[in-house]
């Protein structure tokens, strides 16, 4: 019933409607126009609640910076791949990193692949790459925040969380991630015992 | 449609739609809202819903048949197996019909034989001589498949043509209104195919239990009960044939209790319906009848039945119900009481999306770790254990201790036709205020050996990766 979303973002909508079309167009796959739509949603209505949302998803779901669809479409066949082939997934994301510098998921799902092997310092730099190009990358800020877990840096670890957080404040992931975070410092306390 | 929707598609276009007027926006707001799960629902509409029926069975080319309502699921395995038996020879005005519905005193299957009763008049007398058990043998091939394909063809045309008829801001107003923004509202239409498949409802006896069956025979006599034995073997033979296998548990009053085993066949499992459903009910679109009529009609059925059988010669309908809560992962669930109610005052209990005896809700001080242990379903043993508390548990059913080290203390339980129960004890270091140490049980898969691995899955690391830096 709803057809396709426009190919050429409009411009005689409203801030939610904006917001509503960036929706829309990420459905689609269409992030270019998500994040055309999305900043008319920011621009258009600071400080509000249509701002603050608009925001949210492009952070968590938008390059920051404009991408070929194909290396999109690249990206996307790659990520499956962590689990099944993670080789593979790793040429991919370092092919793309050295063809597009300035995208960040591809260091994402390099960090991915690293944390998977066990490699948690080539993790983390994967991830400050990432977060160096967009530092509001939520997906980004999640990993790293589950990496310094692992690495025992729990105060660094909280505070990546947090930003994620105010990215992706529905996120189950996210609340799982807190709760083991919470229960380890429980545990690092000096007067903790388990027995 | 590119083209159609570049920057100035709205005046290119001309949709029909433009806006929505005020009126339209609270008939919008009041439909979506009106699909919420824990929306109450009042009396069905049943002279709508016949009328509505009325023309869907006329778009298989079929007269209308007389309709059967049932107020719950649990009416309708009794319904069912009590027309199976008013079919056997000569018709409804049999004695054995009279007989059994006689004794039917419980107060539940009292309501149900007079509902029954009330429109028998209306149904038709199967013209079948042996006994029959199934309802297509009594009424004719179920014919609700042929509808939904009826229904699922005319709506994927019906969006095809929609889609040019609205504006840019319409679709937006819409899309946003059928948007599950939350992820936590959902709509009748995802709720209801959650009965067969996250609530595992497959069929109707996992709704009602299988006590349905002993209820209705514990309150017959002996002669009643015999005749009825007589006229299952009977259908039985019929059935198997020479060679046929009868399972090897079967009882010979199964067959009456077929409906046991029907799958639950709700009327709303088409995607993208609702929007489809409101713009062709509220908004001046243009569609031709044919196409528009039985989806409107369709609409009114769903939003008025919880489950449809359409066969060639009755309807049988099962009403929604009258109360219901739901987790916020809209999971059947309520820790207090029925997470679902229906008119008959049948109620069904559920706990995080997994039906549950009655009295594993109400009165969860009174479950033995003999019925823990003989709950042949994984689901309801898991939620037994977790209201029994699985440190009482662990204590009375005797779980062994297979480790311990300074990350707490591991047990094991293995269970009949079920993987081991495996939990580790952690101890909360801060005292009670009368000076004792609360500890916690954490659940971890039954692989898992040491008490430092347990603890360590609990946040999704291999133990290695754990190891905490401060302790005493």
């Amino acid at each position: 019933m709803f057809g396709k979303p426009p190919e050429v973002v409009p411009d005689d909508l409203t801030a939610k409607q904006y917001h509503e079309l960036g929706i829309w167009y990420l459905d689609e796959n269409m992030l270019e126009q998500a994040r055309v739509s999305l900043r008319k949603a920011m621009s258009m209505a600071p400080d509000t609640e249509t701002a603050i949302q608009a925001k949210r998803l492009l952070d968590a779901r938008v390059p920051r910076h404009e991408i070929p669809q194909e290396a999109l479409d690249e990206l996307r066949r790659a990520e499956p791949q962590v689990a099944i082939k993670p080789e593979d997934a790793k040429r991919t994301a370092e092919k793309l990193i050295k063809k597009y510098p300035d995208f960040e998921w591809p260091h994402r799902l390099l960090a991915d692949c690293h944390m998977r092997a066990g490699n948690i310092d080539r993790c983390i730099q994967s991830l400050q790459s990432a977060l160096s190009i967009n530092p509001d990358c939520a997906p980004a800020l999640l990993l790293m925040a589950r990496a310094l877990t692992i690495d025992m840096e729990y105060d660094e670890a909280t505070r990546y969380l947090q930003r994620a957080q105010a990215a992706m404040p529905d996120n189950d992931e996210l609340r799982a991630l807190q709760r083991g975070l919470d229960f380890l410092i429980y545990l690092d306390q000096e007067d903790v015992s388990l027995s | 449609m590119a083209d159609k929707c570049s920057s100035n598609q709205t005046e290119a276009a001309k949709p029909i739609v433009s806006d929505l007027s005020q009126a339209q926006v609270e008939q919008l707001v009041s439909f979506v809202q009106s699909w919420h799960v824990g929306y109450r629902q009042s009396e069905p509409d049943r002279e709508a819903v016949r009328d509505a029926l009325t023309r869907l069975y006329r778009t298989l080319k079929m007269d209308m048949p007389p309709i059967l309502w049932c107020e719950s699921p649990w009416q309708l395995i009794g319904m069912k197996a009590l027309l199976a038996i008013s079919g056997t020879t000569s018709g409804y005005d049999d004695q054995l019909f009279k007989d059994v519905t006689s004794q039917l005193k419980n107060e539940r299957w009292a309501r149900m034989c007079k509902h029954l009763q009330q429109q028998m008049d209306a149904i038709r007398k199967p013209s079948i001589d042996n006994f029959p058990c199934s309802m297509d043998q009594l009424f004719g091939s179920c014919v609700t498949g042929d509808l939904k394909t009826e229904i699922s063809t005319r709506l994927t045309k019906a969006q095809d043509i929609l889609k040019d008829q609205l504006s840019l801001s319409v679709k937006l107003r819409l899309r946003e209104a059928f948007r599950d923004t939350t992820q936590r509202e959902r709509f009748w239409t995802e709720h209801i195919p959650m009965f067969v498949t996250q609530f595992g409802l497959n069929n109707l006896s996992m709704m009602t239990g299988s006590n349905v069956q002993k209820e209705f025979l514990d309150q017959l006599n002996a002669e009643t009960r015999a005749a009825i034995e007589r006229l299952c073997k009977e259908r039985i033979k019929s059935k198997t044939g020479m060679f046929g296998l009868t399972p090897p548990n079967a009882t010979p009053f199964d067959p009456l209790f077929d409906a046991l085993h029907d799958t639950f066949s709700p009327p709303a499992s088409t995607p993208g319906f609702q929007p489809a459903a409101f713009v062709l009910k509220h908004l001046p679109v243009q569609m031709d009848e044919d196409m528009r009529t039985p989806l409107v009609d369709w609409l009114t059925v769903k939003e008025n039945v919880l489950h449809i059988d359409c066969l060639e010669n009755l309807c049988i309908l099962c009403e929604l119900p009258i109360a219901i809560r739901a987790n916020e992962r809209s999971q059947l669930h309520n820790p207090d009481g029925p997470a679902m109610e229906f008119r008959d005052g049948w109620k069904v209990f559920a706990w995080n999306g997994v039906v549950l005896p009655e009295a594993a809700i109400l009165s969860p001080q009174n479950i033995t770790v003999e019925q823990i242990e003989s709950e042949q379903n994984v689901e309801v043993r898991r939620i037994l254990i977790q209201r029994y508390g699985m440190e009482r548990y662990l204590q009375d059913a005797g779980a062994v201790q297979i480790d311990a080290d300074e990350y707490g203390v591991l047990y094991k339980r293995v269970l009949t036709n079920d993987e081991p129960v495996v939990v580790v004890r952690v101890t909360n270091p801060t005292p009670e205020p009368d000076g004792t140490h609360k500890f916690y049980f954490l659940r971890v898969p039954p692989h898992i050996t040491s008490a430092r691995a347990a603890v360590a899955w609990t946040f999704n690391m291999n133990s290695e990766e754990y190891q905490p830096a401060k302790q005493t």
